[in-house]
C-alpha cells in the first residue's frame, strides 16, 4: 500500500503531470467562476482533447484537476452576483450574498476559501482512510437506508423554512412537483409532460436555480440602480475571512464530514451536500438570529463541503468502479477511454492510480485555493461597478448558463417562467431553498420508498441500517430543541 | 399600501390553483405515478389554503407589511414601476433572441442597455463586443451548437 | 460558309465543354474536399451513443474523399426523440448531415404518439456498431431458486423495465417456468450494479463486457446466458439465449413478438444519412464506413471503449434491419402487450 501512495504521488509530482493539473484548474476554475456552466459543457469541450490522449496519469492530472476544483471558484458569482456558479454553490447564496451587499465581500470570498481548502483536504483524507473498507461500505447502503436519506434532507425543509413554516413546506412541495416532470421509470407514465418531447427527461435542476435564485436577485440589483455593494468601502476583507475559519474550525471540519458523506451516495449527493452542512450548521451552532442575513458561517459551512463531496463521490468508483455524481460519471468515461478499468482493479492492480487520483484532487484544491485567493481582491472589486454594467452580463450569463443545460430554445422559456416564480416568492417572502431541495429529493425520495417496498415488502424497516438512520434523523431533528430549551432554562435559572 | 398585501394573497391563491391543477391531471395516472402527487397535493391544498386565509386576514389587520424568512430582505413594495422597467429589458432580450438570433442579440442586448443607463458609447461597446465574443467562441466555435432559427431567417426566406 | 462556321463553333464549343467535365473527372475533385460534416447525435456526451459518434467523427473522415472536417452537435432530449424530429426536417441531403442514433430511436417510433414527428425507415443507413448482446448476470447463491417454483421467486432488476434484454427474461419466464419476479424504477446502471451486488436484485443484464468480467472476478456472480446469434469470443462458455430454450422455443405470434422487442439492440448505434441523400453520396459514405471499420486505430479506440464484442455491420445490412425491426403483425403486438401485462412490466401509456 505505501508504495503504491509513493508510486502514485511520484506521477502526480512530475512536471507533465503538474502541467496538465494546472491546466485542468485554470479550466475548472473558469468553468466553475460562470454560473450555470457544468459538466456536461465542460466534458463536451475535453472529450475531443481527451480522447487523443494517451497517458493515463495525464488524463487523471487533467480530469480530476478539473472536477475538484469547481467548486471552488463557483463561489464567486454565488457571493458576488446571488447566481448558483455550481449545483454545489446553491447554499452559499444565502448567507454570502447579504454579505457582498454589505460591502464585505472579500470576506466571504477568503473565508469561502479557506473552508474549501480545508474541505479539500480533509475529503481525500477521509477517502484514505476509509479505503480498507470502501467495499462493506458502499455495499451496506441498499434503497431503504437512500430512503431515509432523502428523508433526512426533507427534514431540512422545516430548518431552512426560518419563520415562514407553512410557505416553506409549500415551496418543498412545489419543489417535489417540479422533480416529477418526465418520465417516470417506474411505471413508464409520462407526468406532466403535455406531450413534448422537450419535458420527456424532465426539467434540469441548473434551469430551476438559475430562475429562482439568480434573476430575482438581478432584477433587485436593476431596480436599485447602485452597485452590488450598497455601501461604498471594501469592509473587513480578506484577512478577516481567514480568521473567520481559524475560529470556526469544528463546524469547517463538520461540514467536510458531511460532505464526504453526503458526496459518496450514487445520485443523491452532488447538488445536496452544501444544504445538508447548511442545515446542519442552522441546528447545531448557538446565535442562529443572523443566518440568511449575511453570518460568515453560513458561507463556511457548504463552501468545505461542496469541495470534501468530490471526494466522496470518488468512493463508490474506486469500489466498484460506479460512478459517485454527474462528474464522476463523465470522468469514468474518459478513464475508460485511456485504459483505465474503473473496477476492482482500482483497489488491486492499479492501486498507484487510485492514489494518483487522491493526490491529485488533494493538490488540485489547494492550487485552485491560491489561485482564487490571488483574484479575490481585483474580482470582489466588481461589486462597487456600476449596475449598468453589471446587470446585462449576468442577464447574459444567466441565459447562456440556462441554454447550456439542454442545447434548446425551451430552455430559456422555462427560465423566464422559473424567472417569474422566484421573483415572486422573494417578494412575497416564500422561503426559496425548500423549493430547490424539494426539486433535487423529492423524486428520489418517492423511488427509493417505491423500490424498498416492492423488493423487501415490510421488512425494510427492520434493517439495522434504516433503524441506525432514523435515530440519527431524529437526533438530528431533536437536537436543536434540546439546546434551545437548555438555553431557556439557563435564562430562566439567571434571572433574579 | 394594501395593493401589496392583496399580492401577496393572490400569489397564494395561485399556488392553491397550481397545486389543484396538478392534482386534477394526476388524477389519470395509474396509482404508481400518481400517489406522490395526490398525498402532497393534499397537503398542499390543505396548508394553501391556511395561508391564504391568513393572507386575507393580514390584508385588514392594521400591522406594518412586514416579511421574516430565512433569506435577504424581499423587494421593497414601493417600486412598482422599477420592476417593470427590468421586467422589460429581459422579456425584450428572451424576444429578441427568438427574433434575431442569440448571436445577435447578446451585443445588441448588453450595448443597449448598458448605453440607456449612462455608460459611455465605449463601454458599451466593448462590453457587448466581449460578451459576443464568449458566446461565439463557446457555443459556435467550440460546441458547434446547433442553435434553433431565429424568426427572422424564415421570414427573409 | 455560314453553316460550316457555326458547326465549327460548336464543334469547338462541344470540344471545350467536354473537356471541362473531363478534366474535373479526370482531376476528380474529391467530393468532400473542404467541406464539413455535422454529427448530430441524440445524446449527452458521455454516453455510449455520443461515443458511437465521436469515434466515428473521428476515424470516418480518413476514408471519405477529400478528408472533410467534422463536428458533433449533441442534441439530448426525449429520449432521442428531439434529435430525431430535428434530423427529419432540418437535415440537408447531400451528404454533410448524418445522425448518430440509437436503438432507443426505434424503440420511440415503434411506440409510436403524436410527438413522433420521424421515420427511421426513411433514413439512409451508413452503418452501424453494435456493442454485442447482453449478458445475463445471477447471484451464484440464487441459482437453486431459478427453477423451483415453491422457493422465493428471484428477482430481476431494470431501470424501465424494457430493456431489450428484459425479453429474455420474460420469455424465459413463460417458456422455461422459470421463478422470476420484475422490480424496475431504478434510475440507472450504477444504481442497479449496487443493487446487484447488495443482493437487492438477483439478476440483471447489461452488454458492457467490462462490467460484467468485474462482477465474474469478483466470484459471487456467474453468466446465465448470451443475447447473441452465437457465442462471443470472450465468453465462449456462455450458452445463448436460443441455446437454453431449445426445443421450448415458441413460434408465431410468440416469436415475432420477442425479435420485436429485442430486435432494435441489435443494431444499437446506427449512422444515418436524411431522407434524400442522392444514391452516388450514399455509397461514398457506406464504402467509407465498412473501409473505417478495418482501421487498426479505430479498432482500438473502439474496444477501449466498447470492450472487446463489438461489430460493425455494413450500411445495407443496418437498412434491412431497421426496417424489420420497427414492423409488428397485430397478433405479435398483441401477445407482446398481454405478456408484458402477466409480468406486471409497462406496456406503454399507462392510464387508469
Amino acid at each position: 500500500m505505501i508504495e503504491a501512495a509513493l508510486e502514485g504521488l511520484q506521477s502526480v509530482l512530475t512536471l507533465h503531470s503538474l502541467a496538465m493539473m494546472s491546466l485542468g484548474v485554470l479550466i475548472g476554475s473558469l468553468v466553475g467562476f460562470l454560473p450555470g456552466i457544468g459538466g456536461p459543457t465542460t466534458l463536451a469541450i475535453m472529450l475531443p482533447f481527451v480522447m487523443v490522449m494517451q497517458d493515463p496519469v495525464a488524463v487523471i492530472a487533467l480530469l480530476v484537476g478539473m472536477d475538484a476544483v469547481g467548486n471552488t471558484a463557483s463561489a464567486f458569482p454565488s457571493i458576488l452576483i446571488s447566481v448558483p456558479g455550481s449545483a454545489g454553490s446553491q447554499a452559499t447564496i444565502l448567507d454570502g450574498y447579504p454579505m457582498a451587499k454589505r460591502g464585505e465581500a472579500a470576506r466571504a470570498l477568503s473565508a469561502s476559501f479557506m473552508a474549501s481548502l480545508v474541505g479539500g483536504i480533509i475529503g481525500p483524507l477521509i477517502l484514505l482512510a476509509s479505503l480498507p473498507v470502501l467495499r462493506p461500505l458502499v455495499l451496506s447502503f441498499g434503497s431503504p437506508e437512500f430512503f431515509v436519506l432523502t428523508l433526512w434532507g426533507l427534514a431540512m425543509v422545516g430548518v431552512l423554512s426560518g419563520n415562514a413554516p407553512v410557505k416553506g413546506l409549500l415551496a418543498g412541495i412545489i419543489g417535489v412537483f417540479i422533480a416529477t416532470v418526465g418520465l417516470d421509470m417506474k411505471s413508464g407514465v409520462e407526468r406532466f409532460s403535455f406531450g413534448e418531447p422537450y419535458l420527456w427527461e424532465g426539467i434540469s435542476l441548473i434551469i430551476v436555480a438559475l430562475g429562482i435564485f439568480g434573476v430575482p436577485e438581478c432584477i433587485d440589483l436593476a431596480r436599485r440602480k447602485t452597485s452590488i455593494a450598497e455601501r461604498h468601502e471594501l469592509g473587513s476583507g480578506f484577512k478577516q475571512g481567514i480568521i473567520d475559519v481559524m475560529q470556526n474550525m469544528w463546524l469547517t471540519v463538520r461540514s467536510s464530514a458531511i460532505g464526504i458523506w453526503v458526496g459518496f451516495l450514487p445520485g443523491l449527493g452532488s447538488s445536496v451536500a452544501d444544504w445538508f452542512a447548511y442545515a446542519n450548521a442552522i441546528q447545531t451552532e448557538k446565535h442562529k438570529e443572523n443566518f440568511g442575513k449575511g453570518d460568515v458561517r453560513g458561507v463556511i459551512a457548504p463552501e468545505a463541503s461542496n469541495n470534501s463531496k468530490e471526494a466522496g463521490s470518488y468512493i463508490p468508483t474506486l469500489a466498484f468502479g460506479i460512478p459517485g455524481g454527474t462528474s464522476t460519471a463523465l470522468i469514468l468515461v474518459a478513464f475508460t477511454a485511456v485504459g483505465i478499468n474503473p473496477g476492482p482493479d482500482m483497489l488491486t492492480t492499479q492501486l498507484n492510480l487510485t492514489f494518483a487520483i487522491i493526490w491529485t484532487l488533494a493538490i488540485a484544491n489547494i492550487m485552485a485555493v491560491f489561485l482564487c485567493m490571488a483574484f479575490t481582491k481585483p474580482i470582489a472589486k466588481c461589486c462597487f461597478l456600476p449596475f449598468y454594467t453589471i446587470v446585462p452580463i449576468i442577464l447574459v450569463f444567466v441565459f447562456i448558463g440556462a441554454f447550456a443545460a439542454n442545447l434548446n430554445r425551451y430552455d430559456l422559456l422555462l427560465l423566464m417562467v422559473f424567472s417569474t416564480l422566484g421573483f415572486m416568492m422573494r417578494r412575497h417572502g416564500w422561503p426559496r431553498a425548500p423549493l430547490l431541495l424539494g426539486v433535487v429529493l423529492g423524486t428520489k425520495m418517492e423511488l427509493y420508498l417505491w423500490l424498498s417496498y416492492t423488493r423487501y415488502g415490510a421488512d425494510w424497516l427492520q434493517r439495522p441500517g434504516v433503524i441506525l438512520l432514523f435515530i440519527l434523523l431524529l437526533a438530528s431533528v431533536l437536537y436543536p430543541i434540546w439546546q434551545a430549551r437548555r438555553v431557556g432554562a439557563f435564562i430562566e435559572a439567571d434571572a433574579p | 399600501m394594501t395593493w401589496i398585501k392583496i399580492e401577496r394573497a393572490l400569489f397564494t391563491l395561485f399556488v392553491f390553483v397550481l397545486l389543484a391543477g396538478a392534482v386534477q391531471v394526476a388524477r389519470e395516472w395509474a396509482i404508481r405515478a400518481s400517489i406522490i402527487i395526490l398525498l402532497l397535493g393534499g397537503l398542499g391544498l390543505a396548508l394553501a389554503l391556511a395561508q391564504f386565509i391568513s393572507d386575507i386576514k393580514n390584508i385588514e389587520s392594521k400591522k406594518p407589511d412586514e416579511v421574516l424568512t430565512m433569506e435577504a430582505p424581499a423587494a421593497k413594495s414601493d417600486s412598482r414601476w422599477g420592476n417593470l422597467e427590468i421586467w422589460g429589458w429581459i422579456l425584450g432580450f428572451y424576444a429578441a433572441i427568438h427574433v434575431i438570433g442569440f448571436l445577435a442579440a447578446v451585443p445588441l442586448f448588453v450595448f443597449s442597455y448598458t448605453k440607456a443607463y449612462g455608460g459611455s458609447s465605449i463601454l458599451s461597446l466593448i462590453l457587448g463586443v466581449m460578451s459576443w465574443g464568449f458566446v461565439y467562441a463557446l457555443f459556435d466555435a467550440i460546441l458547434h451548437v446547433p442553435w434553433p432559427k431565429p424568426l427572422i431567417a424564415s421570414l427573409i426566406s | 460558309m455560314r453553316f460550316r462556321l457555326s458547326c465549327l463553333v460548336s464543334a469547338w464549343v462541344l470540344a471545350l465543354g467536354l473537356h471541362t467535365v473531363s478534366t474535373e473527372a479526370a482531376s476528380g475533385k474529391p467530393f468532400f474536399e473542404g467541406k464539413t460534416i455535422k454529427v448530430l447525435v441524440s445524446s449527452n456526451p458521455g454516453g455510449g451513443t455520443d461515443a458511437a459518434g465521436r469515434v466515428v467523427a473521428r476515424f470516418l473522415p480518413k476514408y471519405l474523399p477529400g478528408q472533410p472536417q467534422t463536428i458533433i452537435q449533441n442534441m439530448p432530449g426525449g429520449g432521442g426523440t428531439i434529435a430525431n424530429n430535428y434530423f427529419a426536417a432540418n437535415a440537408k441531403p447531400d451528404g454533410t448531415w448524418l445522425f448518430q442514433d440509437s436503438s432507443s430511436g426505434l424503440g420511440n417510433f415503434t411506440r409510436g404518439g403524436s410527438r413522433i414527428k420521424y421515420d427511421p425507415r426513411k433514413y439512409l443507413a451508413i452503418g452501424s456498431i453494435t456493442r454485442g448482446g447482453s449478458l445475463m448476470m445471477l447471484r451464484k447463491d440464487t441459482r437453486p431458486r431459478l427453477t423451483d417454483p415453491k422457493a422465493k421467486k428471484l428477482v430481476v432488476g431494470d431501470s424501465d423495465g424494457i430493456r431489450t434484454w428484459v425479453s429474455t427474461l420474460v420469455w424465459a419466464a413463460e417458456y422455461l417456468g422459470w421463478n422470476l419476479r420484475f422490480v424496475y424504477g431504478y434510475p440507472g446502471s450504477q444504481e442497479l450494479q449496487l443493487a446487484l451486488r447488495q443482493g437487492e436484485i438477483d439478476i440483471w443484464g447489461t452488454s458492457n463486457a467490462k462490467l460484467v468480467r468485474n462482477f465474474v472476478d469478483e466470484g459471487k456472480h456467474e453468466i446465465l446466458f448470451q443475447q447473441e446469434d452465437k457465442r462471443r469470443p470472450g465468453f465462449p462458455n456462455v450458452p445463448t439465449f436460443e441455446e437454453i430454450l431449445g426445443n421450448k422455443k415458441p413460434k408465431g405470434a410468440s416469436w415475432e413478438a420477442y425479435l420485436a422487442w429485442a430486435g432494435p439492440n441489435e443494431i444499437d448505434k446506427f449512422l444515418v444519412a436524411p431522407e434524400g441523400t442522392p444514391d452516388h453520396i450514399v455509397t461514398i459514405l457506406r464504402q467509407g464506413f465498412t473501409r473505417m471499420a478495418k482501421d487498426e486505430d479505430f479498432q482500438k479506440q473502439a474496444t477501449s471503449f466498447f470492450g472487446d464484442a463489438w461489430r460493425t455491420r455494413t450500411g445495407e445490412k443496418t437498412q434491412t434491419m431497421i426496417a424489420e425491426v420497427t414492423t409488428i403483425s397485430k397478433d405479435a403486438e398483441s401477445f407482446l402487450t398481454k405478456v408484458r401485462e402477466k409480468y406486471g412490466l409497462p406496456t406503454g401509456e399507462q392510464r387508469k
